[in-house]
């Protein structure tokens, strides 16, 4: 098997499915003939209350054993349990103990629906989103065929060798079922897919809300109410029909292995039908009638078979009854109840999903028992009797069905406007009517973002369900729509010339564009040739969007750009001329043209902005080494800075070279030099990330802070890349006495006036200047803390470092905690460091010399302000205070 | 002709004025970089009412007095600031301003503060910040 191939995994999984399903069915066919010949039908009821108990409890215990043990040793274990087990009952139901019928009824009950479940978790971790989509269906054909084969099994071994001899068959396919198992990390790749997976319905989303939270939705939204009806509904019928159907068949046969062989076989049948059902019917029916039909089509069927039942109570009619439900059940009822949870937000379709399957389906199985009880023990009531109970109970479920149907499409329709359906959830191949009729009501609608949603929705399926719209979607206000709809109808293939062919001088470039895609594409065999018509167009802008669309989409017809060409558009004079040189620039791209990085210097040099960021992007595209002096000095204008950024980081190399030069060239502007860390930071190499941290502290004081953001950009852009612990240590330790220094100059400018201390800091003082030069320095303490976490974020998990920041900034009350966080985070020789920084900013951070700065006088204080030369800002301020004291003998400076 | 102001006496005038509350003293070296110092006689029409705005000022000295239709509204003295919406809207001015007094201002044109943030984004984050608060203020049971 080669690793990681997804064909070989969807195989071993579909086997690993259908083994088990083979081992349930025939387990169960033989269980229940063993019941109802040793016990008797009448105890039926209470084992659906107990099977419902023993699920729930085991629901409650098993996330927390998938915790410890992991999905995959969990499942091994359920394997060689169930393997013990079968073999285990195999003896002890030879001694015919009744006890022992009991425990084998409820034990392959949850036999059935544990190892199911788990395999299904298993396929959410063997394969990524992506494959699942087109793996699943194949994993669940597996099942299918199991409970064909196992029913089969059932028929065919029962009456030769005797019901019990299944059991050890079963535990031998549950052996095999290990060894697939085995095989599949191997399959997987390397077996190390995150557990469990997001989608496993082992655990469901708990950012979804508690339990009591979803609960509380389901009560308040009507829809989800009703969702929820119709899954009790259906689990309390399910009950009946069990119970009926074995009962009859109970006094139909005396012979417990023509019993398993019957149940075998109405197993067999049931899965034959459910596969064509869903084979040939659902789509059809989906399509045809929508939702609705597709949900009524059991209860109606069942409604039959118990008016059936209640006037002939013999084993034929339980015997329709019961195919009716197995052929419908997990065939067009499935799709059309999953088809109900489309209008659902993801995180609360998940939430809903897991409180239907923890607590509705085991409540509603209790509750089905329970009435059972009632009416079979209590009431002593017959099969015909309970079969008109039951046809009640579906009128109710049929009223629901009708009722849910109409809230289905409002529903649908809210969540069409609030855009919260998701592509992929909704398979466009299998999507029903009132679905589509939404969707293309949304798609008439005038708001451009609603008919591009229902675009997208509807792109995933055939065009036929849309092409009556074609004329007015391309005729559309918003150029978005129109451009999208011919992308759309070109991708798949539906040509439209005669509509399309009117959008060819559309205002907007993309429409023309994909116009010019559409007709050459639709030309098929005469593409180039509709190329060339196109480029040689005698309108202009027909000859724009021939020339994107080659750059575009087909850039193997870039010879058809020629030197007389880009001539001819370099020189178009007027209104058109911008355009042609926007076009020039991006053929030159791809056009292999001598010239081209001799042409591409002169549009980067052109008037027009839009000219120079087309020139730029193909500059970056044809690695144009030549262009990156002007390229880096592009990076100082505002307009042309980000595509310049991305074109450097395109030419990579001897482009970042340059740039880390001029990072270095202290005659280089300051306004340029602060732009390159940023486009250095984002071409994400470890050399790159070294130099940028070596650099700090090391050129101007003003780089510091765009060199600390590239540097936390890189982190969290590219986690792979490392960051010296030791040079990190040593920049922290700067910034923290820088910080200490600072601090002091502040207290000795407040401290000849302590009574006023408040008013400077507020600026009311008449000394406005000083005021100024004291929130000055504060504004620097405080970015001094901010560069300190910075740095610590690059050797420290950013988001706790983050974490503490904001608390720190934001949230006053929560500082204390804050600090306590860091000071448990840090190791030692940080820990006093940055703790001391962040916990007290009113106080100096310890350094040798805080007596001897305590000693400081105010002019002492200006003075050092003024001999520093990292800070041109508080030197300014400084100057500025000196100058109107002079006139002050007691602080002339 | 136009005094000269420092640039530390243009931030001292620039870090009164609200829609500059958020924004770091050096940063309002900065924005004092793009404020045009203009000087008024007494009387004189800083702007009239429906004209396109397309600047804010602040008063350094003297005083302007701002009325609609006719009517005085405030008068803005010193480290005050008028016609502040003019940087975001572009709309008619709602009110007519004229100097009371011999004035000097601080004018900022609208497009060249756009230019401006362009080239200083470090100082947009402070600008939302004091817009913000001021929305809140005018509709908080709306936020």
């Amino acid at each position: 098997v080669a690793p990681g191939n997804p064909g070989a995994r969807i195989v071993l999984l579909s086997v690993y499915l259908m083994l088990i399903i083979v081992a349930y069915t025939a387990a169960k066919a033989v269980r229940d003939s063993l019941f109802v010949i040793g016990i008797g039908p009448s105890q039926l009821p209470l084992l659906y209350v107990a099977i419902a108990a023993c699920m729930a409890a085991i629901s409650t215990m098993y996330p927390r054993v998938l915790g410890r043990l992991g999905l995959r040793a969990l499942v091994r274990l359920t394997c060689l349990a169930a393997i013990a087990s079968l073999l285990v009952f195999w003896e002890v139901v030879a001694w015919e103990q009744r006890i022992s019928l009991y425990v084998l009824y409820v034990w392959v009950s949850l036999f059935g629906a544990i190892a199911a479940s788990q395999a299904w978790s298993l396929a959410a971790q063997v394969f990524n989103a992506r494959e699942a989509r087109r793996s699943y269906a194949w994993i669940g054909l597996g099942g299918v065929i199991g409970g064909i084969t196992g029913g089969s099994l059932a028929t065919v071994v029962a009456p030769r060798f005797g019901s019990e001899m299944l059991l050890p068959v079963c535990a031998a396919l549950m052996g095999i079922a290990v060894v697939v198992l085995e095989i599949l990390p191997r399959a997987a790749g390397d077996g190390k897919q995150p557990e469990p997976a997001p989608d496993n319905p082992d655990t469901p989303d708990k950012t979804a809300g508690s339990g009591a939270a979803v609960f509380a939705r389901v009560r308040e939204s009507p829809y989800l109410s009703m969702l929820a009806g119709l899954f009790v509904a259906g689990v309390i019928v399910e009950a009946f029909i069990d119970y009926e159907f074995k009962s009859v068949a109970r006094q139909a046969f005396d012979s417990k292995d023509q019993l398993t062989s019957y149940f075998g076989s109405i197993a067999s049948y049931a899965g034959i039908l459910a596969l064509l059902v869903q084979t040939f019917l659902t789509n059809r029916l989906l399509k045809r009638f929508g939702v609705g039909m597709a949900i009524l089509m059991l209860p109606v069927a069942l409604l039959l078979g118990f008016i059936l039942v209640a006037r002939w109570p013999f084993l034929w009619a339980v015997s329709v009854l019961k195919l009716a439900d197995g052929g419908l059940a997990y065939s067009v009822h499935r799709s059309g109840m999953e088809l109900l949870y489309v209008p659902i937000t993801a995180k609360l379709r998940a939430s809903v999903k897991a409180l239907i399957d923890l607590l509705v389906d085991r409540a509603g199985r209790a509750l089905g028992g329970a009435m059972l009880l009632a009416l079979t023990a209590g009431l002593s009531l017959s099969i015909p009797s309970l079969s008109i109970v039951a046809a009640i109970a579906l009128v109710v479920w049929i009223a629901m069905a009708i009722a849910i149907r109409r809230k289905y499409v409002d529903a649908f329709r809210v969540a069409l406007e609030k855009k919260v359906i998701e592509p992929e959830v909704l398979e466009m191949e299998n999507v029903d009517r009132s679905i589509i009729r939404a969707l293309l009501h949304a798609l008439s609608s005038a708001d451009e973002r609603q008919a591009l949603y229902a675009l997208d929705l509807l792109g995933g399926g055939p065009v036929s369900r849309w092409r009556h719209c074609i004329p007015s979607l391309v005729e559309h206000e918003s150029p978005s729509v129109r451009s999208r709809t011919i992308a759309l109808l070109t991708e798949k293939n539906v040509f439209a010339p005669r509509y399309v062919e009117t959008r060819l001088t559309d205002p907007d470039l993309d429409v023309r564009v994909e116009t010019v895609r559409h007709l050459c594409v639709a030309g098929r065999a005469h593409a180039r040739a509709r190329l060339v018509e196109f480029r040689d167009h005698e309108d202009f802008r027909v000859v724009v969007a021939a020339i994107h669309c080659i750059a575009k989409y087909r850039p193997r017809d870039g010879d058809l750009i020629d030197q007389p060409w880009i001539d001819r558009a370099m020189r178009t004079p007027g209104k058109d001329g911008v355009s042609a040189r926007v076009a020039a620039a991006r053929a030159l791209a791809v056009a292999p043209l001598p010239c081209a990085t001799r042409l591409l210097d002169r549009l980067l040099r052109d008037s027009d902005a839009d000219v120079v960021r087309q020139a730029i992007q193909s500059a970056g595209a044809l690695g144009h080494q030549g262009a990156v002096p002007t390229l880096i000095s592009m990076l100082a204008r505002a307009p042309l800075r980000r595509t310049a950024r991305d074109a450097l980081v395109n030419l990579n190399g001897p482009a970042l070279e340059e740039m880390q030069a001029r990072l270095l060239d202290d005659r280089a502007p300051l306004e340029l030099r602060a732009r390159l860390p940023k486009a250095l930071s984002l071409a994400g190499r470890q050399d790159i990330a070294d130099f940028l941290l070596a650099v700090l502290h090391r050129v101007t004081p003003r780089l510091d802070m765009p060199l600390l953001k590239a540097l936390t950009r890189m982190r969290a852009l590219f986690p792979e890349i490392h960051f010296d612990a030791e040079r990190v240590y040593c920049a922290i330790r700067e910034e923290c006495e820088r910080h200490a220094r600072l601090l002091a100059i502040r207290q000795d400018l407040v401290r000849e006036e302590p009574q006023d201390h408040q008013a400077l800091v507020s600026g009311n003082t008449s000394d406005a200047v000083l005021a100024l030069l004291i929130k000055a320095i504060d504004e620097r303490l405080a970015e001094r803390v901010e560069r300190a976490l910075r740095l610590l974020s690059l050797i420290y998990p950013p988001a706790d470092i983050r974490s503490v920041d904001f608390n720190i900034r934001a949230r006053p009350d929560l500082r204390a905690s804050a600090v306590e966080f860091l000071d448990n985070l840090l190791e030692a020789p940080l820990r006093e460091m940055v703790v001391t920084l962040v916990d007290q900013p009113e106080k100096p951070a310890k350094v040798e010399k805080s007596k001897e700065n305590a000693m400081r006088s105010r002019a002492d204080a200006i003075q050092a302000l003024l001999a520093s030369d990292d800070d041109d800002w508080l030197r300014t301020i400084a100057s500025e205070l000196a100058a109107r004291w002079a006139p002050i003998p007691a602080l002339s400076l | 002709m136009n005094p000269a102001l420092s640039p530390v006496e243009k931030v001292l005038c620039l870090q009164q004025l609200d829609i500059f509350k958020h924004a770091t003293t050096e940063m309002l070296t900065y924005v004092s970089s793009i404020a045009e110092i203009v000087s008024v006689r007494a009387g004189a029409l800083v702007f009239s009412e429906q004209e396109m705005s397309d600047a804010m000022y602040a008063v350094v000295t003297g005083r302007v007095r701002l009325s609609k239709e006719g009517k005085e509204i405030l008068v803005a003295g010193p480290f005050q600031s008028f016609g502040t919406w003019a940087l975001f809207d572009n709309a008619p001015r709602l009110m007519t301003a004229v100097a009371v007094e011999e004035s000097v201002l601080l004018k900022i044109v609208s497009d060249t503060f756009y230019e401006f943030l362009a080239d200083h984004e470090e100082v947009t984050p402070a600008i939302f910040k004091a817009v913000i608060e001021r929305v809140k203020a005018l509709a908080p049971d709306s936020l």
